[in-house]
């Protein structure tokens, strides 16, 4: 509860403070909110409505659109006289034509009491969406590493990561549909942790079921989640369908509802958007397709690593020089942990830390696949589109963490250090965002 | 902390937090109840601006005034609520109040263009145009553009009232750099060029009036009528001044009404139309043009009214009998097509030349015949193949140059598509290209503008139509032409073609009509083929011609080289099929009938 009361303030302080429109394509993901708060419905491929693109630009103008971003988008500023419409100084982000999520709907929902509010007023309240969503995630997640099997010191290091981690409650207190395809992620996580730890429960299958449809009409980000369900659906259906069960009845169930469950995912996941953009992709997928646009693999590899943990606005301010030798660091000390661990405190199932290197290798591949493969690719060297394996994430860094703390470490000083170093990390990276905008 | 301890944190955080948001959230309920009862009260008359409404609901916009106050008064900096409250009371003309609502707003968002665009329209309602313009300018223009041209160009009357000049070309230059087709900016500057003795100035100024750009023909998507009025001013004195001359003028506004006539443009064409009628009545029969308008929005009571009273002012005005017929046609009425036939007819008497006249008055005696209806002016229409119906066919025509019988000729399929100009996309036809070579080198300077023609196309909804608005030949540069142009070569393998298509030509002296399909001599022809003009009246254009190549193909070219105005339909291209007795004669062959 206390993390997830942080988590609450912390969000609300980043949506208050970081100035309107200075997150990735929020504009755009706003868009699609208030027109659906508006007309009560979704409008398919959307013709912005004049009304609200005057409105919108104009907040723009207020809001420094023209000097914070566009100048580094396209290296010029707003222009003197104000367009009617956005796409006339920005084709970069504008609208999405026939993109659906049912991030916008949930976003909807906290404007449709204020929808006669100003824009600026009702972008806040969408943000607001989001950080409910990151408040929710955070509870998830503890209950994720409860079901895991991870001690407490270690699940509260790791919840505290996620809570203090600048990117993301960055994204996480922004417009976009990545909460809650992150959140959509959690829910099948924990359902299938639920699933192996317990055996066979229907709240699991449900979960697993549940979270990975509500992320298949999330975001693009969670369509790993078809492939990963797949293999873990063999592997748990192998594993107990084979050896694992008491009786032979038992066996026949745990290989038919995982199969039964794979079946159903298929031929829903047919239906979703983004099942169907996975399908597009992959008939499309060449190796090395992403890389024709010029750019490298360690450039975009850097890009994603430095945006994963600290790049504020349109991805385009950093933290301090310095800053992400820090994170860096830490990433070495805990796969030192990890390899060469000094200390067994924090141990846990084998078969939960297997999960969780399998679930985040699973978003990593999916990711790279798209990456390497597709002519966007090298746009989507950003490293929010890992999030939702942020929460397996957070546990493999304070797990490796704590390996490598020696073994003379009290509990106390294990989990405080790991929290203070992420703290110091977190005030360092928001104040200079911070001093960005406000600095004069 | 006991549960007890707990409830009381809880009940305490609870009403802190109720007590910190109640205010914020009693606002956002009154804006949205005022918000609402606003919307369903008034009608606006513009879409983004503050000006007074139509059909205001007294009692609606009463309790839409009461909310958004009361909104005021739990949250006095609330932003949408004083927005709203400015556009009630501007709905209901009360600009100094609204003004008051805004001026808080102002001081609390002070770079919010939305509040100072709005302050803009509440100063131009006043009458402040000094304010207008500040604010205006203030607000980054945005959507203002046309009230803030209006206030520029009043404001430099005022300046030239008292003698201030060069205070006025200012403003002038400012209205123009905002509204680069505002001729009666333009206008001024170049009185203020001619005052001043700079004859470089007046120069450029004169080429750009003679040369404009589209802007200066487009009519601006906006209620406000002032702007069209000074350019209807603007534009009668070009013609005074001889800048412009009466056929300029002319194709001006044939394009304005052809592509202008709907919505809220043809409110402003309709301003601007009368005041250039008002000022030179004597140039055009100004109620003509209105009658089109009126006939193009699909007001055909006016339309024929007007049409009549034209045709009263000008009785030798014979296109005037035509829309007289094609009103009448619309009813749908036994009468109508009676009265259609009988206009039709008369026209004819004067247009003999116009196979869409023939058509329609053949069309209109035949659904009267039908129904047993028999009028003097269908007496000639029971022939079995009339003179007029030969000149439109294609087997007629090929087997009267070739001279053979008419079931000697043999006509493939038409390999054209959307020949007849039905389907467009944007602004071309679709399977059709705009070809524009002008101003560019190696072409001569000029303006041509291609859409569709929907009110008289020869056959079906519509027909490409070419504008040349003008032309300027220039030494050692090609004449300008513009046209419509195949998308994809028809593949052609050796024999005879014909092409053939119906056209409409109203042309400025030096201008031609022309029709381009290789520039292989030995696939049909290469260069050009001339039509002569028809005065507006529909002809057929035949081509006979010879592919000699096996590889030959051709993308068919119809365009206008020069001033004036074109319209081309129902072009189909044909190979000439089956034994002909005869010798082709000397091939091209170009008949128009």
């Amino acid at each position: 509860m206390l993390l997830m009361g942080l988590a609450l303030v912390r969000g609300l302080g980043y949506a208050a403070l970081v100035p309107p429109w200075q997150a990735p394509d929020e504009i755009s993901h706003f868009e699609f909110a208030w027109h659906i708060a508006q007309l009560g419905r979704w409008s398919g491929a959307p013709a912005p409505l004049p009304a609200f693109e005057r409105e919108l630009v104009a907040s723009l103008y207020v809001w420094r659109f023209g000097e914070w971003t566009l100048k580094g988008l396209t290296g010029r500023l707003l222009p003197a006289v104000m367009p009617e419409r956005v796409e006339d100084f920005l084709a970069l982000s504008h609208t999405m034509p026939g993109r659906f999520s049912l991030a916008y709907v949930w976003q909807a929902l906290f404007l449709l009491p204020a929808r006669h509010e100003d824009l600026v007023t009702q972008l806040y309240l969408a943000r607001l969406s989001s950080v409910v969503l990151n408040v929710l995630l955070i509870g998830l997640a503890w209950r994720i590493y409860g079901e895991l099997g991870l001690p407490q010191g270690w699940a509260v290091a790791a919840t505290a990561l996620l809570v203090l981690w600048p990117q993301h409650t960055f994204i996480n207190a922004t417009v976009n549909e990545g909460p809650l395809a992150e959140l959509a992620a959690a829910v099948a996580f924990w359902g299938w942790a639920r699933l192996f730890a317990r055996g066979l429960r229907p709240e699991g299958v449900a979960a697993v079921l549940g979270g990975t449809m509500l992320g298949l009409w999330a975001k693009n980000t969670a369509a790993f989640l078809i492939g990963w369900d797949a293999l873990a659906a063999l592997a748990y259906g192998g594993y107990w369908g084979l050896r694992g069960a008491a009786s032979w009845r038992h066996r026949w169930a745990y290989l038919a509802v995982p199969t039964l469950m794979m079946l159903a995912l298929g031929a829903l996941a047919a239906g979703t958007p983004v099942g169907r953009w996975a399908w597009d992709r992959l008939q499309a997928w060449e190796p090395g397709k992403g890389m024709e646009a010029g750019m490298l693999l360690n450039q975009t590899l850097r890009w994603t690593w430095e945006s994963l943990w600290a790049r504020f606005g349109w991805i385009d301010v950093g933290a301090p020089e310095g800053w992400g030798g820090m994170v860096l660091l830490l990433g070495l000390l805990a796969i030192r942990g990890w390899l060469f661990p000094r200390s067994r405190a924090w141990s846990a199932p084998g078969w939960s830390v297997g999960m969780m290197a399998a679930f985040g290798m699973a978003v990593l591949a999916g990711w790279l696949a798209f990456v390497v493969g597709t002519p966007e690719g090298p746009y989507y060297a950003q490293g929010r589109y890992l999030f939702p394996a942020a929460i397996p994430g957070a546990a493999l860094l304070a797990g490796g963490w704590g390996r490598w703390a020696p073994q003379g470490w009290g509990e106390g000083a294990r989990v405080a250090g790991f929290i203070g170093i992420w703290a110091l990390l977190d005030a360092v990276a928001w104040g200079w965002a911070l001093l960005y905008y406000y600095g004069g | 902390m006991g549960s007890r301890g707990r409830w009381a944190l809880c009940i305490l955080l609870i009403g802190g937090l109720g007590g910190a948001l109640g205010p914020y959230a009693m606002a956002v309920f009154h804006t949205a109840q005022g918000a609402q009862a606003l919307a369903g009260a008034v009608r606006p008359v513009f879409p983004d601006r503050l000006a007074p409404a139509h059909g205001v609901d007294a009692d609606r916009l009463q309790a839409a005034i009461a909310h958004l106050q009361a909104a005021l008064a739990w949250d006095p900096r609330h932003l949408a609520a004083r927005r709203l409250l400015a556009q009630a009371y501007a709905a209901q003309n009360r600009p100094r109040e609204a003004l008051e609502v805004l001026d808080r707003a102002a001081a609390d968002f002070p770079d919010d263009p939305m509040v100072a665009l709005e302050r803009g329209d509440l100063y131009d309602m006043i009458g402040d145009v000094e304010a207008a313009i500040r604010e205006y300018e203030r607000g980054h223009v945005g959507s203002r553009r046309v009230p803030l041209a209006v206030n520029l160009l009043k404001a430099a009357e005022a300046q030239v009232a008292q003698g201030h000049l060069d205070q006025a070309a200012r403003l002038w230059q400012r209205a123009l750099a905002l509204d680069p087709g505002n001729l009666a900016a333009a206008l001024g500057l170049l009185d203020f060029y001619r005052h001043l003795g700079d004859a470089d100035g007046a120069a450029e100024i004169t080429a750009r009036l003679r040369r404009f750009g589209p802007e200066a023909v487009a009519v601006p998507v906006d209620l406000d009528f002032r702007l069209p009025r000074a350019q209807g001013r603007a534009m009668a004195r070009l013609v005074e001044e001889g800048l412009w001359d009466p056929g300029t003028l002319e194709r001006v506004v044939a394009v304005q009404l052809a592509r202008s006539s709907g919505g809220l443009e043809g409110l402003m064409l309709e301003r601007l139309l009368q005041e250039v009628a008002a000022r030179r009545p004597e140039l055009r029969p100004w109620t003509f043009y209105l009658a089109e308008l009126a006939h193009r929005r699909g007001d055909l009571g006016r339309a024929e009214a007007l049409y009549r009273t034209a045709l009263e002012l000008h009785p030798d005005l014979a296109v005037a009998l035509r829309r007289l017929g094609a009103v009448a046609e619309a009813a749908g009425t036994a009468e109508g097509t009676a009265a259609a036939a009988a206009f039709y007819w008369r026209y004819l008497q004067a247009v003999p030349e116009d196979l869409r006249g023939w058509a329609r008055w053949a069309a209109a005696c035949a659904a009267l015949r039908a129904r047993g209806i028999a009028i003097p002016a269908c007496a000639e229409a029971a022939a079995d193949r009339p003179a007029w119906g030969v000149r439109m066919e294609d087997r007629a025509i090929v087997a009267e140059v070739l001279g053979v019988p008419a079931a000697a000729v043999v006509l493939g399929e038409n390999r054209v598509p959307n020949g007849g100009f039905e389907a467009w996309e944007r602004e071309a036809p679709a399977g059709w290209v705009w070809s524009d070579m002008s101003n560019r080198p190696p072409w001569s300077p000029a303006l041509f503008l291609g859409g569709a023609e929907t009110l008289e196309p020869f056959a079906g909804t519509r027909a490409a139509r070419v504008d040349g608005l003008w032309a300027a030949p220039e030494a050692g540069r090609k004449e300008a032409r513009a046209g419509f142009w195949l998308a994809q070569p028809i593949p052609l393998s050796p024999g005879l073609y014909v092409l053939s298509f119906m056209y409409r030509a109203r042309l400025a002296p030096g201008a031609r009509v022309g029709v381009w399909v290789s520039e292989r001599p030995e696939v049909l022809f290469a260069g050009e083929r001339w039509l002569p003009d028809t005065r507006g009246a529909w002809r057929k254009a035949l081509l006979i011609a010879r592919n000699e190549a096996t590889d030959g193909a051709v993308r068919p070219l119809l365009r206008l080289w020069g001033g004036g105005e074109v319209a081309f339909d129902e072009v189909a291209l044909r190979a000439l099929q089956g034994p002909l007795p005869a010798a082709p004669p000397q091939l091209p062959l170009v008949v128009v009938r």
